[in-house]
């Protein structure tokens, strides 16, 4: 049960117990393509939100969630991308190639283990959504603006991938070794 | 921190190492290299080892922007610039590798690209476009700065309403033709054709003691150079001192820079208890009405200085129930002046917003109408945000009115905007002709404190002044999934009103 991660999109979902947190494992997660891409190399802010959710069943009700925004950007001179995490810790990497890029915005990914009952199953949903770069600009929201999005002429669909994995039990995950000299949690 | 990062990005990086105003002597020997902002024990033996080798070299900028590209590339959170300072000798000089943290700088964090000077702006793309002076002076004026993502991007939008939004704009930054220099490219389209839309303007309102308005809904269509035709439907009780519910629609065509307007709306009106036994026992009443129909016309043109011009007439017909029943004319001429001004603060994370407007309205017997008046009113807001989660606000308001205004002139406070606390039917249930009112407003992160002062009264009887302090919870300038944080799309505000017998009031939704 603990190796049934289902591969979507191409990458695969692992989880692992870190003291009172689960720590989320994503592999070959191709985020940096197409349009956002090419908004990249003309030298503009890309806004990924990323966010993992633990779920009741594969499509069942969210027992706790954490979301991660990243800003991209990519230096037209030295070819490099960079990767600034806003929320929930702010992080900035730099001079990374795409590939160090990409797995910098699936690394550290980790979700409260507290919400999760030990003995029930339950899933895990990592998906990611480029921001539109017009919700991007500063200025008030409300639920007219939200309709406004829903409502107008669709342009390009919404970048953006999910992938699940599941069901896990949390007593029979794998846990992280504690650093040698660390307190036991 | 942030002024000298500027400082340190613009000599050091954007600048280029030929153009500060020392400059380093062909052949001039590295007499030492230090390193600053990071302590060199950060750095492996090896790039510490290629740092020491240029000491004893002829100085070259190639050379020694190489080696201080290695410092990133260990320690990616952080950037390196290079500084040549005079050495002990006229042929010697001195080089310093200045590290700093990224996170440290807003721009930087938002985008890499910050860094580098913007050393020319163009238009492009296979479409004619529109540009005024004013919109053109401010695109030139990146020129030579360090390259402002907020600030370009505000200018993009600004291209697009020029052109009437009949527009795609694709901005794009390309290398320039120095090293550390881009050039701002914005590439501009014919837009599709047609576009149909349907929104919701606003979430509507509540305040506890004067009931709910409901979300305006607005259908509209538009053609590029053919105009747009909308239809709305409302019901408000905030801004005036009746309860308008009805539908209103139009036709507008033009642009940002020249337009012209036309609608026309149809509203029913209610009035509180308070208003009608006001309106029974003054004289000073002009009279309440059941219905409102307006058939307005105006042409709005851009002027030099950021300035808006609009001039029009309103044609509005009064189905009258007090003081006697029939129909009244309250037709007027109107007039507005305004301006909007925003720049980015000194740091480039905050931006300073101010914008005035002057109003005129004047009914007169030449256009037919029964209501002899006219009406001035003054309005000042100013912004001052700080980052993203600081926001300071202050407005002010002062309005006069003489002759006999109709209800919907009167001015009123004391609702969701002005004297937050006071109940407006309580103040004045018939409003008054002379209006003074001041908000100032804090807000970090979801929290906000305000403070309101204002009075109302009628010309020839004395008026009192009014204050009310408050706080609520809500966001501004939400994006993306905090589209669904219930802080962005409600916010909640108490507004206590002082040395009153009023209650406070709850205000949700604004």
């Amino acid at each position: 049960m603990l190796t049934a991660s289902l591969l979507v999109l191409g990458q695969s979902l692992g989880v692992r117990v870190d003291g009172e947190r689960l720590r989320i494992d994503i592999t070959k997660a191709r985020l940096l393509v197409g349009e956002p891409l090419e908004r990249l190399h003309d030298g503009a802010s890309v806004t990924y939100i990323v966010q993992v959710s633990a779920l009741t069943a594969r499509s069942g009700s969210v027992l706790t969630r954490t979301t991660y925004r990243y800003v991209i950007s990519y230096d037209i001179f030295e070819e490099r991308f960079q990767v600034s995490r806003i929320q929930p810790a702010p992080r900035v990497l730099s001079h990374l190639s795409m590939a160090a890029a990409e797995a910098a915005m699936v690394d550290s990914l980790e979700i409260p283990a507290s919400s999760i009952p030990p003995d029930r199953p339950f899933w895990i949903r990592w998906e990611y959504q480029v921001e539109d770069p017009s919700q991007s600009a500063d200025g008030g929201m409300s639920l007219g603006t939200l309709v406004d999005v829903f409502s107008r002429k669709a342009s390009k669909g919404p970048v953006g991938g999910a992938s699940e994995s599941g069901p896990f039990r949390l007593r029979e995950l794998p846990r992280v070794a504690p650093a040698r000299g660390a307190s036991n949690p | 921190m942030k002024n000298l990062l500027l400082i340190f990005f613009v000599v050091s990086v954007g600048s280029g190492f030929g153009q500060v105003t020392w400059q380093v002597l062909p052949n001039a020997i590295i007499e030492r290299v230090d390193i600053s902002g990071v302590p060199e024990t950060r750095l492996s033996m090896e790039l510490r080892a290629d740092i020491q080798k240029l000491v004893g070299q002829p100085y070259n900028a190639d050379v020694v922007r190489q080696v201080a590209d290695g410092i990133p590339i260990e320690l990616p959170e952080y950037i390196a610039g290079v500084t040549p300072q005079p050495g002990s000798q006229p042929d010697r000089v001195r080089v310093i590798l200045v590290v700093a943290k990224i996170a440290d700088n807003d721009a930087l964090r938002n985008n890499i690209n910050s860094r580098y000077i913007v050393d020319a702006v163009e238009i492009g793309g296979g479409f004619k476009t529109k540009i005024s002076d004013s919109l053109n002076t401010d695109l030139q004026s990146m020129v030579g700065k360090n390259l402002d993502n907020t600030r370009a991007e505000e200018l993009r939008n600004r291209i697009v309403k020029e052109n009437g939004g009949s527009v795609s704009v694709n901005r794009k930054l390309r290398r320039g033709n120095s090293p550390q220099h881009v050039k701002i490219v914005y590439e501009v389209e014919k837009s599709d054709n047609y576009n149909f839309g349907f929104n919701i303007s606003g979430l509507g309102a509540y305040q506890s003691r004067q009931g709910f308005s409901i979300p305006d809904l607005k259908v509209s269509a538009s053609s590029t150079g053919k105009g747009k035709l909308w239809a709305e439907i409302e019901n408000d009780p905030f801004p005036l001192i009746e309860r308008y519910a009805g539908w209103t629609g139009g036709y507008t065509l033009g642009s940002e820079s020249a337009r012209f307007d036309v609608s026309y709306a149809s509203y029913r009106a209610q009035w509180k208890e308070n208003t009608l036994q006001a309106d029974a026992q003054s004289g000073d009443s002009p009279g309440l009405y059941r219905l409102r129909d307006t058939l307005a016309t105006s042409l709005t043109a851009s002027l030099p200085l950021r300035l808006s011009a609009m001039g029009g007439v309103d044609f509005v017909e009064l189905q009258m129930q007090t003081p006697t029943l029939g129909f009244q004319k309250a037709n007027a001429v109107k007039g507005s002046l305004s301006s909007t001004h925003s720049r980015p603060t000194e740091s480039g994370s905050g931006s300073h917003s101010f914008e005035w407007m002057y109003q005129i309205r004047s009914g007169t017997k030449s256009l037919d109408s029964d209501f002899v008046y006219t009406r001035h009113k003054w309005t000042a807001s100013y912004w001052y945000k700080r980052e993203s989660n600081t926001v300071f606000y202050a407005s002010f308001l002062a309005g006069r009115a003489t002759g006999t205004a109709p209800m919907f002139e009167r001015f009123s406070l004391g609702s969701v905007t002005t004297l937050r606390g006071w109940n407006k039917y309580e103040i004045d249930p018939l409003g008054g002709n002379r209006v003074l009112h001041g908000t100032a407003e804090y807000t970090y992160k979801f929290l906000t404190g305000f403070y309101d002062v204002g009075s109302i009264w009628t010309a020839g009887q004395p008026g009192t002044t009014r204050h009310s302090v408050g706080f609520g919870l809500g966001m501004n300038g939400c994006k993306g999934k905090q589209f669904f944080n219930p802080l962005c799309l409600v916010s909640i505000k108490v507004g206590f009103p002082i040395n009153g017998a009023q209650r406070p009031a709850l205000i949700v939704g604004m």
